[in-house]
């Protein structure tokens, strides 16, 4: 298990960093995932790997956080990200142009960013680890890499 | 534009080596020996060296409760209890009450009473001061003076509000946003059957609860809860064009409560009037559209409120009696901010998220200096 921590922990909380804008979401996050995880070892597909499949909990625990800290709104409909979480986010990324960017996609479209472009699921598997119809993922992805596209200058 | 992703992931920070550990932790406890000891020479000599290594660790305990300690270590997600002079804060050892002028601090709940987490948080104090409240991520406790803290299971449910008038009980609500009545004494909670999914309030002297909810697909609605003959009257229901209410807010005697609207495309912010059964808007603030609610206070005697939205972020004094705003002029602040008044009211806590400390500032704004966080959380936990 300790094995398992140390070779996945990191990308799992940063997966749930990049979500949330917090280190203390991620913390939380992160932590609820992997005893969830390793408490169910025993369901656990060993054909697949186990990283992508922590950092899906990790992600909708950071998203479960964001709903706690604010219940009247629909996490995923937000346009723009916690102010505070933005800064925070921002300057963990590098603070710059790309960063400050990403910071300002909706936590909805983060944990698709995350999910699909740094554990490589696809989108079925996206759609599944959020709980939201595919096309929906479809949607978010191409939201926010238009917003990106736009920041680097790449004709879409 | 993959690419520039992928690479953004790289540039994120590590996290803390405490984490894998906390991780572990919870996960596979340190076994304990269960071969028994087959020689009374080795048994007496163990009891000998666990007997030393108890007694120096109570010495111990008891040496930092009454001596000038080191600041104390305060974890993520910890919410500071306020009683008196006192804020509360939590390490490894458990909760310690501190005075945030002379770092002075005295063991309020070891860590052995909480069953080792370490993510305290919506710590209140009773009026009286002789119990308080927090929740952890699985349980929420009531410590007492003199006792152990009990527990109520309670996996991700919150202490939502403030105490009842006569210090009895508390406002909580679980992870799907169930409110409750927690009474302190006995432990017992009672359900209140409905979402408090934007705020709960005590009203008429703690005789009835104001309870503030979003719904879905149908619009916010006020109710009013008499905990007696346990009936729910609804007192005002949204029209169009607002969609949703972001948060509540009640002054500590709970004749006025605030509420902060949104109609989809800025927020407001609004004093319910309980004669009236209506909110009445305050002024024409420009709060814009941000993710989170504005955060809005109570000053302690509920005459004025502090109010912090837009972008670029300002902050507002409303008088309530008049709903006059005037701003206030805050250096260096950005993003979502936390407010809250001075147990004289006379000055406002405003912290500077992520990493410039708090600032207070006097509220009729001449004067404004920075502020230590401990003094500041202690201003939150007395706000009402």
């Amino acid at each position: 298990m300790a094995e398992l921590v140390d070779r996945y922990l990191r990308r799992a909380w940063r997966a749930a960093l990049a979500t949330s804008g917090s280190r203390e979401i991620a913390d939380e996050a992160a932590q609820d995932a992997f005893v969830s995880a390793l408490r169910s070892l025993d369901q656990f597909d060993e054909t697949r790997d186990f990283g992508p499949w922590v950092a899906k909990i990790a992600v909708n625990r950071a998203l479960d956080a964001l709903r706690r800290a604010r219940p009247s709104a629909d996490v995923d409909a937000v346009e723009i990200a916690d102010e505070a979480a933005a800064t925070e986010l921002v300057a963990a990324l590098g603070g710059d142009d790309l960063a400050a960017r990403v910071a300002r996609l909706s936590p909805g479209q983060r944990a698709v960013i995350v999910l699909r472009y740094w554990h490589d699921l696809r989108p079925a598997e996206v759609a599944e680890a959020l709980g939201v119809p595919e096309g929906t993922v479809h949607s978010r992805e191409k939201r926010a890499l238009d917003a990106l596209r736009i920041e680097l200058g790449v004709a879409t | 534009v993959s690419v520039a992703l992928r690479d953004l992931e790289r540039r994120l920070p590590e996290p803390d080596k405490a984490l894998a550990q906390r991780i572990m932790a919870e996960v596979a406890p340190p076994a304990r020996a269960r071969r028994p000891l087959r020689w009374a020479g080795i048994a007496a000599v163990a009891a000998l060296v666990i007997g030393s290594v108890v007694v120096a660790g109570l010495l111990r305990r008891a040496s930092e409760r009454h001596s000038p300690a080191k600041a104390p270590v305060v974890h993520h997600g910890l919410a500071p209890l306020r009683h008196g002079d006192e804020v509360a804060v939590g390490d490894t050892h458990g909760i310690w009450a501190v005075d945030p002028n002379s770092g002075l601090r005295r063991l309020l709940v070891p860590e052995a009473e909480i069953a080792g987490s370490q993510y305290l948080d919506d710590g209140r104090w009773s009026p009286d001061g002789t119990r308080f409240v927090f929740s952890t991520r699985k349980a929420i406790y009531v410590k007492e003076t003199g006792r152990p803290a009990r527990r109520v299971d309670a996996r991700w449910a919150h202490v939502i509000g403030p105490w009842s008038p006569d210090g009895s009980a508390v406002l909580i609500d679980d992870h799907s946003g169930g409110a409750a009545i927690l009474d302190t004494a006995t432990l017992k909670v009672q359900p209140l059957g409905v979402s408090a999914s934007a705020g709960l309030a005590w009203v008429d002297g703690g005789r009835s609860l104001l309870t503030v909810e979003n719904r879905h697909h149908e619009p916010p609605v006020i109710s009013r809860f008499d905990p007696i003959t346990r009936r729910w009257t609804i007192v005002w229901t949204a029209q169009p064009p607002i969609h949703s209410i972001g948060a509540t807010a009640a002054s500590a005697s709970g004749a006025s409560v605030a509420i902060v609207l949104w109609d989809f495309r800025q927020w407001q912010v609004a004093i319910f009037d309980p004669q009236r059964l209506r909110p009445v808007v305050v002024g024409d603030l420009p709060l814009g559209h941000t993710a989170s609610p504005p955060p809005v206070v109570w000053s302690p005697d509920g005459t004025r409120l502090a109010v912090a939205g837009g972008v670029p972020t300002r902050v507002w004094i409303v008088e309530a009696p008049t709903r006059q705003a005037r701003p206030l002029h805050v250096h260096g602040i950005h993003g979502g901010i936390e407010l809250a008044f001075s147990p004289d009211g006379t000055w406002l806590a405003v912290f500077r998220p992520p990493w410039d400390g708090p600032v207070a500032v006097r509220i009729d704004g001449t004067d404004q200096h920075p502020l230590s966080n401990l003094v500041a959380r202690s201003w939150v936990q007395s706000a009402p």
